[in-house]
């Protein structure tokens, strides 16, 4: 179960990214997603979300074909916070987060508690409550980046999907939401599916690890077995020393270039 | 259907405050004008046409329901509508500073009006004009729509924008040179240009609330996911809406509108563009209360206009000249108070 990938193929115009790329990301796992700029990460995370068609082959999500699913069912099992977030119109923070729940609104009908209540945890989960009522084109970067986690918090669907969530933000906030992520993860059964340049934060809150190098997978398993040297010296030409740190308990790494 | 958290002020009661001043702007006004008729009248008169009474006074009847109530009426709908369509063009293009008119709609009335001048067509007693201008709208958003359409990120902001300014260019061109051919007739298509509801009739009252009324009740289905489509088209597939298609049915119901605005009243700019933002400053971002309330704030607007040229200043001056003398410096201003002291861009 979870998401499947049989021989997917994908090109921009006259540039292939995938040719043939087949893997199986399981459900109530957290998934990393790594590889060098260019390697085809955002392009991947957009075939699953369903937002590109692959040219080839077949995406499954939980046994079913993903074309098979229409938008709104899918917006229920699936939230995805993009990289790139620019809204040029003055909406509150607690309106984006509230956006969250549409997916599950009928077209005419307002929230209801519930709906209410779950925008308030994700906003009290990504600390942003406390400018809940600012717009969204005055916050900072990082700010602006917790808004559209709380608001993929408050879809309140079984898997989620980072690309580079936490790249604006500082390093007390960033363990802070890899860490809810991680939680829910454990407690809640959701999948996680995340991209992510750090190698060792990825190392630390992720289970299993996808090595990408030019559309095709150099590696894929649990953290233990492919965050080695030989493969971060291959997708990233870069020597390293990875070993195992006995305060976090978890392999991290560094860089020797 | 209140959707959202965090609003600023009732959007309820400033959709529904609104929309009774219209209801009083509409009567004030129809006892404006050369012959001041007292305003007790209006209703009056309105009380025995519905009903089918006979004329109490055949004189302020035939003023007040002839004359004047077409007008007004016409220029309460247009500005509701071209405001309304003004919301989901600056929704759909993400982009504040578009107005109805930033996908060439308005060169492509004005082009099809400028040849229905420069044939000195009459056919459809007097309809030509609209319905030329009408034409030359509709073929101008198909034209666009196919331009940028088929590309990968179709229909995206940039696509349509840049097809627009590509297509009224081209327009421009077209009128410039029908003006420079038109010898005598050059007058009357100058004076179309610029906008007027004078002479307006019921049947021109009939077409604009038809197609006013379609286009707001289709954009006020897809308020949602106007609201949506503000956050980025990946953010937007990702909660549920099949973003190509919800903004052509948007492009298409927002530019009919504007289209048929145009065609009745000719091209009156800046309502489409100032309404939303004066609204947006009041009720918030939301689309779903945004439509609703700049649609009386539009009618409320256009007809304070077109009373003020018809019954306040010594000789009328085109509605299109005076909502762009009042509008622009208001617009100015609010751009410079708002946008630049706190960096909404």
């Amino acid at each position: 179960m979870g998401y499947t990938l049989q021989d997917v193929c994908f090109s921009y115009e006259a540039r292939p990214i995938f040719s043939g790329i087949s893997l199986e990301m399981e459900t109530g796992g957290f998934h990393g997603v790594l590889g060098a700029n260019g390697s085809g990460k955002t392009t991947l995370l957009d075939l699953i979300t369903g937002h590109l068609k692959p040219e080839n082959g077949n995406i499954l999500l939980d046994g079913r074909r993903l074309d098979d699913f229409d938008a709104g069912e899918l917006a229920k099992k699936c939230a995805l916070v993009p990289q790139d977030f620019q809204v040029n119109f003055p909406f509150t923070v607690a309106q984006v987060v509230m956006m969250g729940r549409y997916p599950h609104l009928g077209r005419f009908s307002a929230p209801g508690t519930k709906d209410r209540e779950l925008v308030d945890q994700a906003m009290a989960a990504t600390g942003i409550s406390a400018f809940s009522c600012r717009h969204v084109t005055e916050l900072s970067g990082g700010e602006r980046q917790r808004v559209v986690f709380a608001r993929a918090l408050a879809q309140d669907a079984a898997c989620l999907i980072l690309d580079e969530a936490t790249s604006n933000l500082d390093i007390g906030h960033t363990l802070a939401l890899m860490a809810l992520a991680a939680d829910r993860v454990k407690n809640n059964g959701l999948t996680v599916i995340c991209v992510m340049q750090d190698l060792n934060l990825a190392a630390r809150f992720c289970r299993s690890l996808l090595f990408l190098k030019n559309g095709r997978v150099t590696a894929h398993g649990p953290v233990d077995e492919v965050f080695t040297e030989s493969v971060i010296k291959e997708v990233f030409d870069v020597s390293s020393r990875v070993y195992f740190d006995e305060i976090i308990h978890c392999k991290q790494v560094v860089f020797l270039n | 259907m209140p959707a959202v958290t965090g609003i600023k002020s009732s959007p309820a009661r400033v959709a529904i405050g609104l929309g009774l001043l219209l209801g009083g702007v509409i009567v004030l006004s129809a006892a404006m004008g050369v012959v001041r008729l007292p305003f007790v009248q209006v209703p009056a008169v309105i009380w025995e046409k519905l009903w089918g009474l006979g004329p109490g006074d055949a004189l302020a009847s035939a003023i007040i329901w002839d004359v004047r109530l077409p007008r007004i009426l016409t220029a309460a709908v247009v500005g509701a509508g071209l405001s309304v369509s003004g919301v989901v063009f600056q929704g759909i293009l993400r982009n504040p500073l578009a107005d109805p008119y930033t996908l060439g709609i308005s060169a492509g009335a004005a082009f099809g009006a400028c040849v229905a001048f420069f044939f000195n067509m009459s056919y459809f007693q007097g309809l030509s004009v609209g319905l030329c201008a009408f034409a030359g709208a509709i073929i101008t958003l198909a034209v666009v729509l196919y331009l940028s359409g088929g590309t990968a990120g179709g229909y995206s902001s940039n696509n349509l924008i840049l097809s627009g300014i590509i297509v009224a260019a081209i327009l421009s061109a077209g009128i410039s040179f029908l003006k420079y051919a038109a010898d005598e007739r050059v007058s009357a298509i100058i004076f179309w240009l610029m906008g007027s509801f004078v002479a307006k009739t019921w049947m021109d009252v009939g077409l604009a609330l038809a197609f006013v009324s379609i286009g707001v009740a289709v954009c006020l289905c897809f308020g949602r996911d106007l609201n949506l489509m503000a956050l980025g088209d990946r953010a937007a597939a990702s909660l549920g809406v099949d973003v190509k298609k919800s903004r052509l049915i948007l492009l298409v119901a927002a530019s009919l509108m504007a289209a048929v605005c145009v065609s009745v009243s000719g091209i009156i700019g800046f309502v489409g563009l100032l309404v939303p933002h004066m609204m947006r400053g009041i009720v918030g971002a939301d689309n779903q209360w945004l439509m609703p309330v700049s649609l009386p704030a539009g009618g409320v607007l256009l007809l304070c206009a077109d009373t003020f040229t018809r019954a306040v200043l010594p000789s009328e001056v085109p509605i299109g000249v005076l909502t762009a003398l009042i509008g622009g410096p208001f617009f100015c201003y609010v751009f410079k108070r708002r946008f630049s002291g706190k960096n909404r861009f």
